[in-house]
């Protein structure tokens, strides 16, 4: 991985986005700055592109909005049997949650000098704070970098990353990926799902 | 105070067992024993004609034997008898090549769908070493299983055999089981007690 | 398609990303020093604790590690289930951790029943419900809310919140469990639950005056009828007892039982008796005795004559019984109560009846013991319950070593002013017909004081029915009243499934009026599964898992046990405790003006959970220092204890003769966990009779049983004092109507039960369309709260709940080595027949006359015409024309009972075929074994 200024701020920004995205239901102001962004990613002429822009029109952009955010709550958050689960445990683990997956995470936290908030109460493994977590490491080296920061410090940094990369994200976020795609045919939903994937690509 | 080695085995007292399969579930509970797999089991029978019915409960697991076909008959060593008499897989060892499971008379193996490699009781030798129980003997409902040294004549599983008579399940087949049933009928059982 | 490169393409759209990220930290925060070194090397932390997967409650040691449970087992300190742990205990950590559960405040969207909810915040939630809540009370006054705290314990939270706010009507899963079958004891004994002597160890004290574990069985007959310990395992103690004092002590265990069970197939005898008949079949036995009971043979001896003088009323009960034996009965033409009438009713032959009455009468110890199924959920099962209760007391059986305990008086007290039982005396006015009148809110109740003035345990059956109708109170100070519910709150019950037919319940629930609003304004559930009755809800609360929170066992030992069920975990996700439940709901109807909630009985009083079980366990053992052994030959006799064991075992007490208490040091949440989380005092029997020196004989000690005269009671006080209650009503209930009975009986009386075409000539009718009796019974899962869970749907049972599944697909892990841990969350095929589902069991005989081979489709329909679809399993193990299902296995209707939902269209659901009009008469209790059917193959 290079140490490109340029990447390493879009990478932070990147994980940022998604982390904020798969924390909360997102409000119809955000939707709307980020229907432009996703909607960036492919070319104009692509299928999934083409499908989006008929399906606003065909709606007008405000009940658009709308419906994407009752298919937000259909996916992430239906009562009972969810149709995406956003925890690594579900995907890596025994199907539960807590389990030994997520007490692994918690250790690359802690190595980091990070503890979730709501430590035992809320698993450590949801994706939205293993990608703040990503957030907080690229935005450390970035940091030491434009410092001129000691080498070892980055080197240090960066091979937590990598190692949180390969034994966590890529476990299961292409499989989340999947999901969601298995889940909607929504083709919002659908370019975020292929955005997270190649976030996590080696 | 015994000097000599200790030999783990187990009496099922299947005049108590009430078919709860109590022993089946906290054997997955501590053992992650995946969905398609058992450790632990229960045979349940019916026999006989209305109104003189009875549904027999035969509580099922590895018996440890003392001349463990699974041992002999494993090519890479992965299968072997630790020092108290306990049978174990070596789970890096093991290759999956299923000849162990196809070999045991009491099927009491299976093939761990995820890792891959022939999996089976251990009975909780992670738990006897400190000192503890097998789950399957501390939470059983009927109180139905004994476990312990068989070497130590004044231990509670010695003095249960002594006071009751036993049997082992297909015993023509010299594989020398430590895990002792009573009551359980086996000359009447299809295939007495094997697979 | 994305790959890398082109990623890096969109480093220009990354600044874009960045306006819609969010700076900083919100997830993580920095660990501090301290914290880092006990966070990296946690060791395993083992709490005790009291399970709650059934109402069993048993006393578990669970491992915890990283703040994680990951072990569970029997607590060996534990006297009553000894260190034993069923299946359905040993996976609870399948419902702790499922994905599926319930994880924060939901509220609804669209109509009632589509499923449709919106992510909330407890402040809205709670806030949504207050406000409803206060313009419920403001408009119709607070007893039109109903407060229904469900299926399993720790409901005083709920309940003090609910009396406070001012109605009466304030239930739980009781109402619908097995009311009839509680009845005799109740009247007789002031008790409900009749066991045998099997809880092992009992702490006995010795004659050096030190206390001993004593592990010996003293039982030598145990009859055990329509009750199936082995499975239901609602009192742990019965399953490894009953085979234990078969073993170690020669006890001859029988089992009556339509079906044959698993305790059925472990007895010596397996009586198949025709469903509906066991009233029959202790009658028979009563009047065998009455008439063959000789004093002089010591065969013969049936009757201990002794217990004359530890009752009253039993003349009069035995002229009422014997007043039958001239009448003929017009089903059978004989007499009533004779062996060949018994034999003709019950289907049991006449020889077996006279060999099994003999048997109890001259074996000694003994104990007759009816349960759930039936006489529980029949409509006459009262009958039973009092021929099964005093069967037990004049052979003298009761509360003997080896004999029949009433464990609902031996069980330790808990609760005290927590529970806040108090608020209902405040007084209220009412207008009632152009008068204004004043009473106690309990004079409210809308069935005590409504259509079911016996009804003890409230009813739950006909809820649907006061949904739509709304309430009439016909006795009490409120007589003429009349109000509607207009809130329905259900805490971890699943009344919508359970409580009689869900049909009649979804009618009431989805019911609009003429504007188009719900009838019933608000429902809510308060739940840590989404079951049924969380579909139709309005707002949907996290309640913590029993894990996850804090209070006390609820069991039926033979002699003071209580223990603590402490927080394991932390409450995951949004969940909350009772506690905190209680009090922001408090809080917010505080805020929102209602005067009738103070901060000092909620948030100002009780700041932890500790604080609230603390006072629970203020009254704690509450029983009394009597019968042999004394368990305290150093405190008075006949005075209530109240204290630690140690505290009363080292003398440490204060004696007030007054109230005729000796008071130790209460027992504190602090003192449990140094204790392995256990109190036990000492066991003893004959505890109602004392010893008179001066005469040298054992004379009535008047404080146990429960009753009003303290003595076995055959002529019923109870009833007696409800009548008087009635007769100055405006006329008697329904129930009592429909028995054409003007006044409750003083004594023993008879009637037949519903739907039974060989017992009431009202069905006979049926009997020819309808050739099945449909019962119902346990599977190894709770009831319909766990089906959810994939572990316990590998455990068959009995023919009920057997691997039959078609083929279905589910999300589960699936091995896939490329993995780092092995597997791989993708939607897996589950073949035929590796899943238990719910089916209907049969004999092989009728199976064949429709023929039927095991795992054919059928369709079961009642002369309601309803129906449901099943597959069958076909057996010996039934009486022929009789059928069987488990309860709470098919037919499952919410998303969140995981690969169970997907089995619900050919799985029976046996709510669908109950009669939701056939409510038990005194207590309402909905009628789940009395049915019949008709079958046919599809």
């Amino acid at each position: 991985m290079d140490l490109s200024i340029q990447d390493l701020k879009a990478q932070t920004n990147f994980y940022n986005f998604f982390s904020t995205f798969f924390r909360e239901k997102p409000s119809d102001e955000w939707l709307k700055f980020a229907l432009e962004l996703v909607t960036s990613w492919d070319e104009t002429s692509s299928p999934l592109n083409q499908q989006l822009l008929e399906n606003v029109q065909k709606s007008g952009l405000d009940n658009y909005l709308n419906s994407l955010t009752q298919e937000y709550e259909r996916l992430f958050f239906a009562p009972g049997h969810v149709p995406v689960n956003l925890y690594e445990s579900v995907y890596c683990g025994s199907g539960l949650l807590m389990q030994e997956t997520t007490i692994n995470v918690r250790q690359h936290y802690l190595r980091a000098g990070l503890v979730v908030k709501s430590l035992y109460s809320i698993p450590d493994d949801h994706v939205s704070t293993e990608l703040e977590f990503m957030q907080f490491l690229s935005q450390r080296i970035l940091e030491l970098v434009q410092q001129d920061g000691v080498e070892e410090d980055i080197k240090e940094i960066m091979v937590w990353r990598s190692e949180f990369i390969s034994e966590h994200l890529q476990q299961w976020i292409p499989t989340l990926a999947e999901t969601m795609r298995a889940n909607s045919t929504e083709p919002f939903f659908l370019l975020i799902s292929i955005g997270l994937e190649s976030l996590v690509e080696e | 105070m015994p000097t000599e080695k200790k030999r783990y085995g187990m009496v099922i007292d299947t005049r108590k067992c009430v078919g709860c399969m109590s022993c089946t579930i906290s054997c997955k509970m501590e053992n992650g024993v995946p969905f398609d797999g058992f450790r632990a089991w229960v045979d349940m029978t019916e026999r006989g004609d209305f109104p003189r019915v009875k549904r027999n409960f035969i509580p099922k697991l590895c018996n440890h034997c003392e001349n463990a076909p699974c041992v002999t008959v494993c090519p890479v060593k992965a299968s072997y008898v630790d020092n108290d008499g306990i049978v174990l897989v070596d789970q890096k060892r093991c290759i999956g090549c299923g000849y162990c499971i196809v070999d045991c008379p009491y099927s009491a193996r299976y093939l761990h769908e995820g890792l891959k490699v022939a999996d089976k009781c251990t009975f909780c030798v992670h738990r006897v070493k400190t000192g503890l129980e097998p789950a399957c003997v501390h939470n059983c409902m009927g109180k139905a299983r004994i476990f312990g040294d068989l070497n130590d004549p004044l231990s509670e599983i010695s003095q249960y055999m002594t006071k009751n008579g036993v049997q082992t399940l297909r015993p023509d087949l010299g594989t020398n089981p430590n895990v002792f049933y009573i009551d359980a009928d086996i000359n009447k059982l299809p295939n007495k007690g094997g697979k | 398609m994305m790959n890398r490169r082109s990623f890096l393409k969109w480093t220009g759209a990354g600044a874009a990303a960045a306006t819609l990220g969010t700076a900083g930290l919100f997830q993580l925060r920095p660990v501090n020093a301290d914290e880092l070194e006990s966070l990296k090397n946690q060791g395993i932390d083992i709490k005790y604790t009291a399970d709650v997967m059934c109402p069993s409650e048993c006393g578990l040691e669970m491992w915890v590690k990283d703040g994680r449970l990951t072990k569970i087992y029997g607590n060996k300190a534990v006297p009553f289930n000894d260190g034993t742990c069923c299946a359905k205990g040993a996976s609870g950590i399948q419902l702790v951790y499922s994905p599926d559960r319930i994880k924060y405040p939901m509220i609804r969207e669209g109509e009632r029943g589509e499923g449709k909810f919106r992510k909330a915040t407890w402040d809205e939630a709670i806030d949504y419900i207050g406000k409803k809540l206060t313009k419920i009370k403001k408009e119709h006054g607070a007893e039109s809310v109903i407060m229904d705290a469900g299926d399993v314990t720790d409901r005083d939270q709920y309940w003090r919140l609910f009396f406070a706010f001012g109605t009466p009507n304030v239930f739980e899963h009781g109402s619908i469990c097995d009311t009839p079958r509680r009845h005799g004891p109740k009247l007789m004994l002031g008790g409900k639950r009749i066991e045998p002597d099997l809880m092992r160890p009992v702490l006995v004290r010795q004659p050096d005056g030190s206390l001993k574990k004593d592990m010996t069985y003293k039982n030598k007959l145990i009859i055990y009828v329509g009750w199936n310990p082995f499975v239901a395992t609602r009192i742990n103690y019965e399953s490894r007892g009953t085979l234990a004092a078969k073993v170690d002590n020669g006890c001859k265990i029988v089992v009556v039982d339509p079906s044959l069970t698993n305790t059925a197939s472990q007895a010596d005898l397996w009586l198949p008796i025709r469903p509906g008949t066991d009233g029959e079949l202790f009658a028979g036995m009563l009047r065998y005795i009455l008439e063959n009971d000789n004093p002089n043979s010591l065969d013969r001896r049936y009757i201990d004559w002794g217990f004359k003088k530890y009752s009253e009323g039993w003349d009069e009960y035995l002229d009422a019984f014997k007043s039958w034996w001239t009448k003929t009965d017009p089903m059978t033409n004989l007499p009533y109560f004779s062996v060949e009438w018994t034999a003709v009713r019950t289907g049991i032959s006449k020889e077996q009846i006279i060999e099994l009455s003999h048997m109890f009468g001259s074996t000694k110890p003994a104990a007759l013991v009816c349960g759930m199924q039936s006489p529980g959920h029949h409509y006459n099962g009262y009958v039973a319950s009092i021929l099964m209760t005093t069967l037990n007391v004049i052979t003298g059986n009761f509360d003997v070593p080896g004999g029949a305990i009433d464990t609902e008086i031996t069980k330790s007290d808990k609760g005290g002013s927590a529970t806040g039982k108090d608020f209902k005396k405040k007084k209220v006015k009412r207008t009632v017909n152009g008068t204004e009148v004043e009473g106690e809110i309990e004079k409210l109740h809308m069935d005590s004081y409504g259509d079911w003035p016996v009804a003890w345990d409230d009813v739950i059956g006909d809820f649907p029915k006061l949904f739509k109708e709304g309430v009439s109170l016909k006795y009490g100070n409120f007589k003429g009243y009349k109000y509607p519910i207009k809130a329905y709150i259900q805490r971890t019950g699943n009344a919508v499934l359970t409580g009689s037919a869900p049909y009649r319940w979804i009618e009431a629930i989805t019911a609009k009026d003429s504007s188009g609003e719900y009838k019933l304004p608000l429902m809510v559930t308060v739940d840590t599964l989404y079951l049924e009755s969380a579909v139709y809800s309005d707002v949907i609360l996290p309640e913590a898992s029993y894990a996850e929170r804090m209070s006390l066992s609820d069991i039926y030992p033979s002699h003071p046990v209580l223990y603590l069920r402490d927080q394991v975990i932390k409450p995951l996700h949004e969940s909350k405790t009772p506690t905190d439940i209680m009090n922001l709901l408090a809080k917010k109807l505080y805020d929102l003006g209602d005067k009738d909630i103070q901060p000092n009985d909620f948030w100002g009083k009780y700041k932890s959970q500790e604080d609230f079980v603390n006072e629970m366990l203020k009254p704690a053992p509450g029983r009394y220092n009597v019968g042999q052994p004394l368990p305290y030959p150093k405190l008075p006799e006949g005075y209530k204890l109240i204290g630690t064991p140690d505290s009363l075992e080292s003398g440490q007490v204060t004696i007030d003769n007054e109230k005729k208490e000796a008071k130790g040091v209460p027992v504190t949440v602090e003192w449990l966990r140094k204790n392995k989380g256990v109190a036990v005092w000492p066991m003893s029997w004959y505890r109602y009779r004392k010893s008179d020196a001066t005469n040298g004989e054992y004379v009535a000690n008047k404080v146990f049983p429960n009753t009003k005269s303290k003595l076995v009671e055959f002529k019923f006080s109870m009833y007696a004092d409800l009548d008087k209650k009635i007769q100055e009503g405006l006329g008697v209930s329904s129930g009592m109507k429909e028995l054409g009975w003007e006044h409750l009986p003083s004594t023993f009386y008879w009637f037949e039960t519903n739907w039974n075409p060989n017992t009431n000539p009202k069905y006979k009718k049926y009997a020819n369309e309808y050739p099945f009796q449909l019962i119902v019974g346990r599977v190894h899962q709770a009831m319909s709260g766990t089906q959810m869970i994939p572990w316990l749907a590998q455990t068959p049972c009995e023919g009920i709940y057997m691997p039959l599944n078609n083929a279905f697909e589910h999300e589960i892990l699936d091995a896939n080595p490329a993995k780092k841990e092995g597997f791989e969350l993708k939607v897996k095929k589950f073949k035929a027949n590796t899943w238990c589902v719910g089916t209907l069991l049969m004999h092989s005989q009728d199976a064949a006359k429709l023929g039927l081979k095991t795992g054919d489709m059928i369709e079961i329909e009642n002369p309601l015409k309803r129906s449901v679809k099943s597959k069958v399993f076909v057996s010996e193990g039934i009486r022929p024309g009789v059928v069987k299902m488990g309860f709470g296995t098919g037919g499952r209707f919410s998303p969140g009972l995981g690969g169970t939902y997907k089995q619900k269209d050919y799985t029976p659901s046996h709510n669908m075929l109950v009669d939701p009009d056939s409510l038990s008469p005194l207590m309402g209790m909905p009628t789940y074994a009395d049915m019949i059917v008709k079958i046919k193959k599809l």
